[in-house]
C-alpha cells in the first residue's frame, strides 16, 4: 500500500472551522484511502469532521496529511490543494 | 414600585450583546432540553445476543435524525440563508462521524451498554473534547455535537425531539431560556419572536448568527438567578447592541424602549422590501419569473426602474390623452414617450423592455378629446360599447399617429419595446390592427428608422371571446397580456365598480381560474408567452399560483413589485405547478380558499 505525506500551511482567515472543516471531511470521504490530519501533537481522522475540529486549527498552522492506499496520491493532492485555495472562500 | 424588595434588585442589567437592536415585550420561557433530558443517562446494559437488534435501533435512529437533518437545512435555507443553513450540513456530517461511530460499537459490543447509553456517553465524551479547546469558536461547536446527538437519541427513546413544543407560532414575545439550541433556533418562528436573551451563549452560536441573519435582539449571559425569578408574560426589554436587559421597565424608560424597538421595525420593513429591488423573480428552487411594473406616467416608470422592474408590463398611455380636449399630435405623443422610456431606462436594473398598450378609450374613462370625433358619447352600456381596439378600428389614424409617435421614440432610446392592442374579441380585429402597424413599421422604415420592424406585437386578453379563441389568436401575435380585472368582470358579468355585485371579486371563483387555464394552454400549444397584469398578479397568495400554472410574467404595480418577489421565494417552482393545478378541481369559490389555507 502506497504511503504518501505532504504538509500545507492553513491561509484562510477562519481556520480549520465549520464550513471549511466540513468540506475537508467531504473531500476526504471521496478516496478509499486512509486519511490522517495532523496538526502539531494532535491526529486526527480526517473522515471525522468532529475529529477534525478537535484539532482546533486556526490560521498559520501547519497540516500534514498522510494517506494510505491506492488513491493516497491523489487524495493528499486534493486536500493540499483545497487548503491551498482557502476553501474557495476568499 | 416603592418596596424594599423592587429597590434592591438593579432594573438594568449588564450582558452580552449578540444581536443589535430593541425589544420590549413580554417574556415567553423556554425550557431548555439540553438541560432536561440530556445529562446522566441510565447505564443499562444488555446481554450480546441483543447486540444485532441494539444496532438496528441506532441505525433507524440515525437514519431518521439524517432526514431530520435534511428538512431543516432545506426550511433554514428558505427562511434565514444559506449560511445559517450550513450548521445542519455540519450536524449530518457529525452524525455519521467515523470516529463517533467506531466508539459507539465499542461501547456496545465490548461493554454491552445499552445502545440509549452507548450513544449518550459517545456524545458526551465527543463533545466534552470539543468544548475544552482554548479557542471559543471551536469550542461552541460542541453544541452541535450536543444537539445532533439528543436529536438521535430521542429517536432512540421513541420520542418526538423537543423542537416540536416550540414550532407553534404565538404572541409576539421575547424569548427566555438558559440556552437554545441550533435545532430549537431553527424552530422559532420569526414573526412571533421579538428578542432572545439567553443565559448561555455567545457571538459565535449558531442561534446567534440565526438572530443577526433574522435582526431578531439578542443578549446572553442573563444571570441563571434572575431566569429562576422571571415568569411567563412579565415584561421585559433588551438592547441588543449595548448588551442590556431592563426587568419590568416602567414609565418614561418604557416609553422610550417602545419607541426605539417601533422606530427599528419601521425602518427594518423599508430595508426588506429594499432588499428585492436588486433581485430578479424567482421561485425558491432558483427558476425566473418576469416581475415587470404597471405604469401610466414617467413618475411610474422612475419609480418602477428604481424599485426594481424587470420590465414596464403595462404602459398606460392614456396618460397623455387623459383630460385633454385637444387631440395631441404625434410630435407631441412623441415625446410623452421619449420622457416615459428615458425614465424608465435610466433607472432600470435590468433589461429596458416596455409593452406599450395603445390607446385604451373608452367605458370608464372619459376622454373629451375623442368627443368631436366620435360624436355625443353616451352608451347604456359603456362597459360593453365602443371601447379600446373599437375605436382604433373606426379611426385608423388615431391609431397610426400613435403607432409613429411610439416606434419613433424606441429609435431614440433603444428600449426594447413591445405593442399591445386592448379590447380584443375576434381574430379579424386583431389581423387588422396587425396589418395597420405593419404599414407604419415599413413606412418608418422606408424612412430610415429601421428599428420599427423589431418590435413585438401582443394582445390583451380580456373578453370571454378572446378565450375560446385563444388558440386562433396565439397564431397572429407574439404574446398574451391577461388583463385580470377587465377579463373577471366580463366573465362573471358583473361590474366590480357597482357595490352590489363586488362581493362576487372577494375571493376568487373557479370560472375565473379556469379561464386563465384555458389562454395558458392555447398560449403553450403555440409557445406563445402569457403575462397578467391585474390586481390577481400582484396579490402574494395567487401571483405565484399564476406562475404555477404556466404565466410567464406579472405585472404589478411598483409598491408591489417587491412583495411578489418574496412571495415568489416561499416555494420550488414545482410546489406552485402542483398548487395551481388542485385549485382546477374547485368547483366554488369557498373550496379555493380552502385550498389556499
Amino acid at each position: 500500500m502506497p504511503v504518501v505525506e505532504h504538509a500545507v500551511v492553513i491561509t484562510n482567515t477562519i481556520g480549520l472551522h465549520a464550513r471549511p472543516a466540513a468540506l475537508l471531511v467531504q473531500e476526504a470521504a471521496r478516496f478509499q484511502a486512509r486519511i490522517q490530519v495532523r496538526s502539531g501533537e494532535k491526529t486526527a481522522n480526517a473522515r471525522s469532521l468532529v475529529g477534525v475540529l478537535k484539532l482546533g486549527a486556526g490560521l498559520g498552522t501547519t497540516l500534514v496529511f498522510q494517506a494510505e492506499g491506492d488513491d493516497a496520491a491523489e487524495a493528499v493532492q486534493a486536500l493540499i490543494a483545497l487548503v491551498e485555495r482557502k476553501f474557495d472562500e476568499e | 414600585m416603592a418596596e424594599d424588595e423592587t429597590e434592591q434588585t438593579p432594573r438594568v442589567l449588564r450582558a452580552l450583546p449578540i444581536s443589535p437592536g430593541i425589544a420590549l415585550g413580554p417574556v415567553r420561557l423556554l425550557d431548555s432540553p439540553d438541560k432536561q433530558n440530556w445529562s446522566q443517562p441510565v447505564a443499562a446494559s444488555i446481554v450480546a445476543s441483543q447486540l444485532p437488534e441494539e444496532r438496528q435501533r441506532l441505525q433507524d435512529a440515525l437514519s431518521t435524525a439524517e432526514q431530520e437533518l435534511d428538512t431543516l437545512h432545506a426550511q433554514v435555507e428558505r427562511t434565514v440563508n444559506r449560511d445559517a443553513a450550513e450548521i445542519f450540513t455540519a450536524q449530518k456530517l457529525m452524525l455519521n462521524d467515523p470516529d463517533l461511530l467506531e466508539e459507539v460499537e465499542a461501547l456496545l459490543s465490548e461493554q454491552l451498554l445499552a445502545v440509549e447509553t452507548a450513544w449518550s456517553q459517545a456524545i458526551e465524551h465527543q463533545s466534552a473534547d470539543l468544548a475544552a479547546l482554548d479557542d471559543p469558536l471551536f469550542a461552541a461547536r460542541a453544541a452541535d455535537v450536543r444537539d445532533m446527538g439528543a436529536r438521535v437519541l430521542s429517536h432512540l427513546q421513541a420520542r418526538q425531539h423537543d423542537e416540536q413544543a416550540t414550532a407553534i407560532s404565538q404572541e409576539p414575545a421575547l424569548i427566555v431560556t438558559y440556552d437554545l439550541t441550533p435545532s430549537q433556533t431553527a424552530n422559532l418562528d420569526p414573526a412571533s419572536i421579538l428578542g432572545i436573551c439567553t443565559v448561555e451563549g455567545g457571538p459565535t452560536t449558531h442561534a446567534a448568527i440565526i438572530a443577526r441573519a433574522l435582526e431578531i435582539p439578542a443578549v446572553a449571559g442573563l444571570d441563571a438567578g434572575v431566569l429562576a425569578n422571571l415568569r411567563t408574560g412579565q415584561e421585559l426589554a433588551i438592547d441588543g447592541k449595548r448588551g442590556l436587559i431592563y426587568l419590568q421597565p416602567e414609565g418614561a424608560q418604557r416609553a422610550e424602549l417602545l419607541e426605539a424597538m417601533q422606530r427599528e421595525r419601521l425602518n427594518k420593513q423599508t430595508r426588506d422590501l429594499a432588499r428585492w429591488y436588486s433581485q430578479p423573480g424567482q421561485t425558491s428552487d432558483g427558476q425566473e419569473v418576469l416581475v415587470y411594473a404597471n405604469i401610466g406616467d414617467a413618475e411610474g416608470a422612475q419609480e418602477a426602474g428604481s424599485k426594481g422592474a424587470q420590465g414596464i408590463g403595462l404602459l398606460r398611455t392614456e396618460f397623455l390623452f387623459g383630460q385633454r380636449v385637444i387631440f395631441p399630435d404625434e410630435q407631441e405623443q412623441f415625446e410623452g414617450y421619449l420622457a416615459v422610456f428615458r425614465a424608465f431606462a435610466q433607472q432600470a436594473r435590468f433589461q429596458k423592455t416596455i409593452v406599450a398598450r395603445t390607446l385604451d378609450a373608452g367605458a370608464d374613462k372619459p376622454f373629451p378629446a375623442l368627443e368631436p370625433l366620435l360624436g355625443n358619447w353616451k352608451e347604456a352600456n359603456p362597459a360593453l360599447g365602443l371601447r379600446g381596439a373599437r375605436i382604433h378600428l373606426l379611426h385608423e389614424d388615431l391609431l397610426r399617429q400613435q403607432l409613429r409617435a411610439l416606434l419613433r421614440a424606441r429609435d431614440e432610446t433603444g428600449v426594447h419595446l413591445q405593442i399591445m392592442f386592448p379590447m380584443i374579441a375576434t381574430v379579424e380585429e386583431t389581423r387588422r390592427l396587425k396589418s395597420i402597424l405593419v404599414e407604419v413599421q415599413n413606412e418608418l422604415a422606408s424612412g430610415g428608422i429601421q428599428s420599427a420592424q423589431e418590435v413585438q406585437v401582443g394582445i390583451m386578453i380580456e373578453t370571454p371571446a378572446a378565450v375560446w379563441m385563444a388558440d386562433a389568436l396565439a397564431r397572429e401575435v407574439d404574446f398574451f397580456s391577461i388583463g385580470a380585472n377587465d377579463l373577471f368582470q366580463y366573465t362573471l358579468a358583473a361590474d366590480r365598480t357597482n357595490s352590489r355585485v363586488m362581493g362576487m371579486f372577494g375571493s376568487l371563483e373557479p370560472a375565473l381560474w379556469r379561464s386563465i387555464h384555458h389562454i395558458l394552454q392555447a398560449a403553450r400549444s403555440h409557445q406563445r408567452m402569457v403575462a397578467v397584469c391585474g390586481e390577481i398578479a400582484a396579490d402574494p397568495r395567487y401571483g405565484p399560483l399564476l406562475v404555477g400554472l404556466g404565466v410567464a410574467e406579472l405585472s404589478v404595480s411598483p409598491p408591489a413589485l417587491s412583495r411578489v418577489k418574496e412571495a415568489l421565494k416561499q416555494h420550488e417552482m414545482a410546489y406552485w405547478q402542483a398548487k395551481a393545478l388542485t385549485l382546477l378541481q374547485a368547483t366554488t369559490a369557498a373550496e379555493i380558499e380552502t385550498l389556499l389555507e
